[in-house]
């Protein structure tokens, strides 16, 4: 057994060796996310709306305007050309917009879901719009994205073609019957503090930094956070492709933009907290926002192994949407594992464009 | 309640020193329990005793100094509970082991190695939603919260004592200007609306609720 384990060990050393070597030689200007070609349609401070340059010669009538969450970056959608969600939907012909939010200053602490929805949203809906003859937007949302998305729906219904929210949670309170333990934590840890704590917090720091968000996530699995960069890297360390999809990744976790005052505090409190979305009492400046507003074709895509939007979380869309046209589809993965899996690049990018044009 | 109690404002020349400097020092005191204390009120013959009135104030020490003992206890709580996930995944793995040394070596270190990370990955993620954790969790945000609020309190008595803008007077500015932009958009909006191509689906456009 000793010399088993010494021979073990030995090995090991020169794995751990063979990595060190692979990493040092890495370029970092070579780890690139987000390399689809794109141009700038309009821009208000740090939020741009982009149109990637298209790719098919089969085009299809209607755009395509996706919207992440405020707490990641759009660029995970395009981590890789191999690995990217916007070229397979260009592939598909599809005419893909994108609106980055950008990193928040402190002056941009004021702005709130409405703004975000009926100012941002709808800008880049009307300038869209504008551009392909008035025709109706499909509303793609990954996330927070997702429920920007389902909101600007109910709210200005004239304006969309489809809604098509992706790892979107509507009843953030189902997360609480779950019983898969390392699944909903987000909602345990906001339930668990009072509204006044998060008014509190947010009078206290102004804009949520990316870094606390980063360090709540992390801990949702603490051990293989603190485990990445050691037994982790080891495991893609073995050849350089796999070495790069990692750093590609991790460059995408480092860039966690600050999530503004004003929207965070509606958001843990009115969403997390009190449920107001699927309870149909959320408000968006003087505006009620009732789902049963959202009578346009809706996809509901979700994860299997979403640990973040829990499935169940997301499927409760069914229960209050008004659409007529409401259909679903699971795919195994996670809550970014979608995107950047395997299996999405081949199932994920064609059922959005089927959907697409056969409501064009 | 919203933590935006705006502090009292220091008077004009000639007096500003002099008020301003009270202001201070019954901010870093602490608001004592009737009224803004200052050593001149110690010569103050309508108040007999005062400075025994206040005397309980003044033995509670910095209000600063205060709120940061107070946030190192919520860090040590936090950083206990986070412990005990870590104690208990280490004891569990090690029982395993004990176990199954019984029955033979480890079959790699590999294999250990990730046995070992499995472990305590489940215990730590039982103890992130124990009643503990989440206690613990909520303390920190809040004593934290009471440390930024208190720090920023102190920095605007100081700027008001130099006549410097302030973190408030800043977003204030900040939300006016952001309140102007949003009446561009609207009016913006409205102008677009009324040159608008008809919606391809024919749906009138709703009224705002």
């Amino acid at each position: 057994m000793p010399f088993r384990l010494a021979t073990e060990a030995a090995s090991l050393a020169a794995e751990i060796i063979r990595a060190r070597d692979l990493v040092a030689g890495v370029d970092a200007e070579a780890v690139q996310i987000g390399t689809t070609p794109k141009d700038e349609i309009w821009r208000d401070g740090e939020i741009v709306l982009y149109r990637y340059e298209p790719m098919s010669d089969d085009p299809a009538p209607a755009p395509v305007l996706l919207a992440y969450a405020l707490v990641g970056r759009f660029t995970v959608a395009d981590l890789q050309p191999d690995r990217s969600l916007v070229r397979r939907l260009l592939e598909q012909g599809l005419d893909v917009y994108v609106i980055d939010w950008g990193h928040p200053a402190r002056a941009d602490r004021w702005m709130t879901i409405d703004d975000y929805v009926n100012g941002v949203i709808d800008e880049c809906v009307l300038r869209i719009r504008d551009r392909h003859n008035g025709t109706g937007i499909n509303l793609l949302g990954i996330c927070q994205g997702g429920i920007f998305h389902l909101c600007y729906a109910a709210l200005h219904p004239e304006n969309v073609s489809t809604v098509i929210p992706t790892v979107t949670p509507i009843d953030f309170h189902r997360a609480r019957h779950d019983t898969q333990p390392d699944r909903g934590f987000v909602h345990t840890w906001v339930e668990a503090v009072s509204g006044d704590d998060i008014d509190a917090i947010v009078d206290a720091v102004g804009n949520l930094p990316g870094h606390w968000m980063a360090a709540a996530f992390g801990l949702m699995h603490p051990i293989s956070e603190l485990s990445k960069y050691g037994p982790g890297l080891l495991e893609v360390a073995d050849n350089e492709e796999s070495l790069m999809n990692f750093l590609r990744m991790e460059k995408w976790l480092a860039d966690r933009p600050a999530h503004t005052a004003e929207s965070v505090r509606q958001w843990l409190k009115d969403f997390y907290q009190e449920n107001k979305l699927f309870k149909g009492e959320l408000r968006l400046g003087r505006q009620r926002v009732d789902l049963g507003n959202v009578t346009c074709p809706v996809l509901n895509i979700y994860a299997e192994h979403d640990l973040i939007a829990p499935p169940a979380c997301s499927k409760a869309l069914r229960d209050v949407v008004g659409s007529a046209d409401y259909s679903e589809i699971a795919l195994p993965g996670g809550h970014i594992g979608l995107f950047v899996g395997r299996r999405a690049q081949k199932d994920l990018a064609p059922a959005i464009a089927a959907f697409v044009r056969d409501r064009s | 309640m919203s933590h935006t109690d705006k502090p009292a404002k220091s008077p004009g020349p000639p007096s500003a020193l002099l008020a301003a400097g009270r202001n201070f020092w019954s901010a870093f005191l602490g608001e004592p329990r009737d009224k803004n204390w200052s050593p001149a009120d110690l010569l103050d013959p309508r108040a007999p005793f005062p400075v025994l009135e206040n005397l309980p104030s003044m033995a509670d020490g910095s209000r600063l100094a205060a709120t940061a003992w107070r946030l190192a206890l919520a860090e040590f709580t936090y950083v206990q509970a986070l412990a005990t996930g870590w104690t208990a995944g280490w004891n569990e793995f090690l029982a395993g082991n004990v176990q199954t040394g019984l029955a033979g070596p480890p079959a790699s270190l590999r294999e250990s190695t990730r046995q070992w990370q499995e472990t305590i990955e489940h215990s730590m993620q039982r103890t992130l939603r124990s009643k503990h954790y989440l206690d613990a969790q909520a303390e920190l945000i809040r004593r934290f919260a009471a440390m930024m609020l208190e720090r920023r309190r102190l920095s605007e008595s100081m700027a008001g004592l130099l006549g410097m803008p302030t973190e408030r007077d800043l977003d204030e500015a900040y939300r006016r200007i952001h309140e102007l932009k949003r009446e561009v958009r609207a009016l913006q909006r409205a102008e677009r609306l009324k040159r608008a191509i008809p919606a391809a689906t024919g749906t009138p456009v709703p009224e705002t609720a």
